[in-house]
Formats: C-alpha cells, sequence, structure tokens
C-alpha cells in the first residue's frame, strides 16, 4: 500500500504541477485562509502571554490612579498627602503619589542626557516594583532634599564619565545639583508611565518646588487582598469627587488593562475569523473547481486504471491526495502569510511578537480538512465512473 | 499448481474452463427505449486458448470484453470466472479480481501519458500493493520479453505506435493474469506493426500457454487464432472446431 501511497503523491504532484494556473488561484484562496486562521490563533496566545506578563509585572491587585489635567485651582486640591488617604480607603492597602516631567541631566559638567525626572516618595519603590542595585530609595525623611536615586542607565553614563562609584556623586538635572543616593536594577518599562532605567527619582516634596507645573498627578495604589478592581475603582472616584465633583480621575488596573487587551484581541480575531473563513470557503471552492476539471480532464486515465485493477476507493483516495496536496501547498504558503500577519499585528498593537506552534499545527490542519472536504465530491465523482463510458471515451 | 502444469501444457484443457458465459444478456435503457446488446451469450473459454472474436462494429463485441473484463455486468445470465459466479461480487473482490484474472490491451494503447514506459508496466503490481523495487524489478523484466528493455525510461509519448503497444502488453502481463483481453490490438497500427505485435501474442501463447481473446474486425487477425468465434446482432457463434 506504501507503493500505491507514494505512487498517488507523485501523480498527484504532477497533475498539479502541469494545471499550475488554476492550481495557484485555488491555492491563494486557501492560503490567505490559514494565513488568518494562524495569525488569529497567534494573536491569541501572545494577548494571553501579554496578559500573563502584565499580572506578573505589575501584579493582579495594583491600580494606577491618574488626575486629568484640570484648571490650577482644582489641580491644588490634590496633594501627595492625599496617598495616605487613598491607601486608608477600605478596599486600597497602600499608595504611593508621583509626578513626572522631563529632565537633562549632565554629569561633570559634560555627557548630558534626557531623562525622566519621577518625583515620589518611598513607598513607590515597593507598589512599582523598583529595585535597588547599589545605595538606597527615597526615603520620605528627604523632604526637600536634593538627594536623587538614579536609573541604570543614567548610572552606566555616569560609569563611562569616569565616575567609580556613583552613589555619593553629585549631578546636575536641569538647574539644581542631586546627590545620588541609591541606583536601580535595569527592568524593563512595561505598563509604568516613566522607564525606570532612564530616569531619575527625587523626593515628591524637592519635585513640587522645582517642577514648572506643581501638581501632582498620579498616584499608584495596591488593593487589599481579595479586594475587587471595580469596587477599588469606585471608591478611588468617589474619593476625588468628594474633593470637587469636576476633578476627572482615570484608574486603571492590571485587570482593566487585560480586558481592554482582550477587546482588542477579540477585534482582531472576529476581523480574522471572517477573512478566514471566507478566504477557506472561496479557496475551498477553487480546490473543487480545480478537482472536477483535473476529473474530467482525466476520464480515460480514471477508465484504463479501474481497467488494470484500481478499485473505486483508489480513485477516491488519489483524487483526495491530490486535493489534500493543493490545500497543503496553499497551507505552506498560508504559514509565510500567518507569520506575516501576525507581526504586522504585533507591531501595531505592541505586543511582544512570538510564533505559536499550535497555531502552525492549526492551520495545517485546516488545511488538510479543507483539502478533504472540498475534495471529497470530486474524488467521490471519479470513483463513480462508469469505466466502460470512460474507456469508450463518453 | 495444477493451473500452472495445465498453462505449460499449453494445448491441455483441464475440466474447469477459465471463464463459462451462460445465456448473458445486456441491454441498455435510454429512457422507454431497451437497446439489446448481447442476446443469449453462451461461451467457455478454456486455459491456453487463442481466441478471436469477430464482428462488425456495433454488434456488441466490445460489450462482451466488458463483460468478460469485469468492467460491466450482464443484465442476464451467468457468468463464471474460475468457477467463481462474480454476480454478487462488489467493487472490491471484482477489481482484485481484474487485477489479478485479466490483462487488457486497448486498440488506442492507453498507456498513462505521465508515466515512463516501466511506470505504465509496473501499475497493475502497484494496486496490488506490491512494493515499488519489486514492481520495477518485474515491470522491466516484462519489458524485456516483449522486446522493450532499452526503452524502460521513455515516456509514451516518446514511443512509436508499435512500441506503445508493445509496453501495452507489458502491462497488461506483468501480474500474470489468467487471461490476455485484446481489443483490436492492431486497429491503430500499420500493417507490419500489426503483423508484429499478433505475433507477439501467438509466440506468448505457444510458448507461455497465454490465455488470449482477441477482439477484431480483421480477418486476417482473426485468422490467426486457432479457436475463432462470430458475433452478430448481439450472438455469438463458433463455427466448427477445426481438429
Amino acid at each position: 500500500m506504501i507503493a500505491l501511497a507514494r505512487a498517488n503523491v507523485k501523480e498527484a504532484a504532477a497533475s498539479l504541477i502541469s494545471a499550475r494556473q488554476r492550481s495557484l488561484l485555488a491555492l491563494l484562496g486557501i492560503a490567505i485562509g490559514v494565513g488568518s486562521v494562524i495569525a488569529m490563533m497567534s494573536v491569541g496566545v501572545i494577548v494571553r502571554d501579554e496578559g500573563l506578563r502584565q499580572f506578573k509585572e505589575l501584579g493582579t491587585d495594583i491600580l494606577s490612579i491618574r488626575i486629568r489635567r484640570a484648571a490650577p485651582h482644582l489641580a491644588a486640591l490634590v496633594t501627595p498627602e492625599d496617598a495616605f488617604r487613598i491607601a486608608a480607603l477600605p478596599t486600597l492597602a497602600a499608595a504611593a503619589p508621583y509626578m513626572t516631567t522631563q529632565g537633562r541631566i549632565s554629569i561633570a559638567g559634560r555627557a548630558a542626557q534626557d531623562v525622566t525626572v519621577v518625583g515620589t516618595t518611598a513607598s513607590l519603590a515597593d507598589l512599582d516594583k523598583l529595585s535597588i542595585a547599589t545605595g538606597r530609595h527615597i526615603s520620605d525623611l528627604d523632604t526637600r532634599r536634593y538627594y536623587c536615586v538614579i536609573g541604570a542607565a543614567v548610572a552606566s553614563a555616569m560609569r563611562e564619565a569616569g565616575f567609580e562609584k556613583v552613589v555619593g556623586e553629585a549631578v546636575r538635572l536641569d538647574s539644581a545639583v542631586y546627590t545620588v543616593v541609591g541606583v536601580l536594577k535595569r527592568i524593563p518599562q512595561g505598563k509604568r508611565r516613566y522607564d525606570p532605567t532612564r530616569s531619575v527619582l527625587i523626593p515628591i516634596s524637592t519635585a513640587q518646588r522645582v517642577f514648572t507645573r506643581p501638581a501632582v498627578r498620579n498616584f499608584t495604589a495596591r488593593m487589599k487582598p481579595g479586594a475587587h478592581h471595580l469596587a477599588a475603582t469606585q471608591e478611588v472616584n468617589d474619593y476625588f469627587r468628594r474633593k470637587s465633583r469636576d476633578l476627572r480621575v482615570r484608574v486603571r488596573s492590571a485587570e482593566q488593562l487585560i480586558e481592554q487587551m482582550y477587546k482588542q484581541m477579540r477585534l482582531f480575531t472576529l476581523l480574522l475569523g471572517s477573512l478566514g473563513s471566507i478566504s477557506l470557503l472561496v479557496g475551498g471552492i477553487g480546490v473543487m473547481n480545480v478537482m472536477l476539471i483535473s476529473v474530467a480532464e482525466r476520464r480515460l486515465e480514471i477508465g484504463i486504471r479501474r481497467a488494470i485493477g484500481a478499485r473505486r476507493a483508489d480513485i477516491q483516495s488519489q483524487f483526495l491526495i491530490e486535493s489534500v496536496m493543493l490545500s497543503l501547498a496553499g497551507g505552506a504558503v498560508g504559514m509565510g502569510a500567518g507569520i506575516a500577519a501576525t507581526w504586522g499585528i504585533c507591531n501595531f498593537a505592541g505586543w511582544t511578537f512570538q510564533i505559536s506552534a499550535t497555531a502552525m499545527g492549526l492551520g495545517m490542519a485546516v488545511a488538510t480538512a479543507c483539502g478533504v472536504f472540498f475534495g471529497f465530491y470530486p474524488a467521490w465523482q471519479a470513483a463513480r465512473l462508469d469505466p466502460v463510458a470512460t474507456l469508450r471515451g463518453t | 499448481m495444477n493451473e500452472e502444469q495445465d498453462r505449460a501444457n499449453g494445448a491441455a484443457r483441464p475440466a474447469e474452463p477459465a471463464l463459462r458465459l451462460v445465456d448473458v444478456r445486456r441491454s441498455y435503457a435510454t429512457g422507454p427505449v431497451v437497446t439489446e446488446i448481447l442476446r443469449g451469450v453462451r461461451l467457455e473459454v478454456n486455459h491456453g486458448d487463442l481466441l478471436s472474436i469477430m464482428g462488425p462494429s456495433g454488434s456488441g463485441k466490445s460489450t462482451l470484453m466488458n463483460i468478460i473484463g469485469l468492467l460491466d455486468r450482464p443484465t442476464e445470465g451467468q457468468y463464471l470466472l474460475k468457477g467463481a459466479e462474480i454476480g454478487a461480487m462488489g467493487d472490491r473482490e471484482l477489481s482484485a479480481l481484474r487485477n489479478a484474472s485479466f490483462g487488457f490491451v486497448f486498440q488506442s494503447f492507453h498507456l498513462l501519458a505521465r508515466l515512463r514506459a516501466w511506470e505504465n508496466v509496473a501499475l497493475p503490481l502497484v494496486y496490488r500493493g506490491e512494493a515499488t523495487a519489486a514492481g520495477r524489478r518485474r515491470a522491466l523484466e516484462m519489458l524485456d520479453r516483449v522486446g522493450m528493455a532499452d526503452r524502460a525510461d521513455h515516456l509514451p509519448g516518446e514511443l512509436s505506435g508499435g512500441q506503445r503497444q508493445r509496453v501495452a502488453i507489458a502491462r497488461a502481463l506483468v501480474g500474470e493474469p489468467d487471461i490476455l483481453l485484446a481489443d483490436e490490438p492492431t486497429g491503430a497500427l500499420d500493417a507490419e506493426t500489426g503483423r508484429e505485435i499478433m505475433n507477439l501474442i501467438i509466440e506468448l501463447n505457444a510458448s507461455e500457454g497465454l490465455t488470449a481473446i482477441i477482439i477484431t474486425h480483421d480477418r486476417g487477425v482473426a485468422r490467426q487464432c486457432a479457436r475463432r468465434t462470430r458475433i452478430l446482432n448481439g450472438v455469438l457463434s463458433e463455427p466448427a472446431a477445426e481438429a
């Protein structure tokens, strides 16, 4: 039977190649369909992984609170001390205020570098998972002192500039000189509003003095274990509303971010799913068409094979193999298309690109299924041809 | 064992005929019109026979060949192949039996254009499930026997009519069938090549006891066969056998 299968595969390839144009057109539909399926699956896997990563990075219990830009008298209502009161809300366990601005740091009068200046309190370190490589963190005792903790990239720049030990050195940040008290470990930005590697952390009280806009607009908070993010969001909203009805606050949780991502994924899934199913249908009809023509053109051959001893089942499998091979060729092209599409979507949505083996497998399975499904009728038709009629040429 | 000996003996006739048709009728219904092609054919073919069936076109000789070759079934009557009634057999059995019992030779050769000569010859073995290497070996042996060993790797399109028919005969015989069924085997060939092909069949019959049924409208071809039958309007007749 192996010999028969091998002969069938060889025959099928020769037949498909001889009808090149027809085959290519049918193949295109399958390729787009399989590509869509692969992209759809991959995006699903990527979003799931992305979600898991975010949970891991920030924790499921972190809320990011941002006050919308408001008139100065409203902005003045929010102070760093609000962090303590937010932390005291029933569903919340801790909170830290922070404010950011863009700055330029110069080391020993040269090696200038653009950085994000983050004014904050000691508790941000824990909430935002900022670990110290050397030195210490900003402390609540540093009130209005010109102390700073620098990101890993800034520290590297200092070392390049010839500073052997970074902690204890003085750096100029815009117009003020700060003493470096600590260096952060190198960590990815994740969903933080600032890139810790390229940041300089200073006491929030200092920041309020040196920033052109002294309003505190950001808080990071942690919920109590078991608290629901919607309940916590509600409490935070209510808290700020009590200060003024005109304060607009946006609260986001990791869960919300992930939900948002899933929403985006569902959109892609819908898009790819409909594109995929339409292309598979069109491609499948193309395959069926190619196969019907192939059967019609090879009636005599079918008769000869039957006379030689081919069973109906042999004829049927011969044509099924041919249609599956055609679909698989489409599937192979579709794999490339799927990878490209996934890459494009990841670029667009800002997700980490990866290829899922399951998606590839599923794509090929879909191609095979398509070949069997759409090849079945032509193959069945070929198998039930009357050998006498085919040999007579009618 | 017995069969093999019989075949080696050539003319010897065992009790069980290779095939037997009893009152075989075949009719086609085209709408309300029923056309009867075969009207009660009786025929016994014994091992080692070289039998011709001669008749004008439309006489039913192709239909008869299709029925003998298991490509078609009688509407009425009995067909016994090696003593077994084929009436109740399904496609699976018939196909296997066709593969094992018959080798077809057609007027227009009917080689598969995409396959090389040896691949065409090996095809019956492929459907028998034989391994490729063994099939190739036997196909090459068979091509050698019909004098086509040096054309084994050619495509049918690269061969002359006579060469193609030799390849077709090799394909018909590679599976060691009981009966060679030839439908106008010389019909598409010039006189000289036709004679060569007939000589090949006669020689295989004489030397190896090959049973062959040759359908023809050519008196010259029929005359070369030891047993001669005629078919006219669906009735088969056999003039008194010569001594």
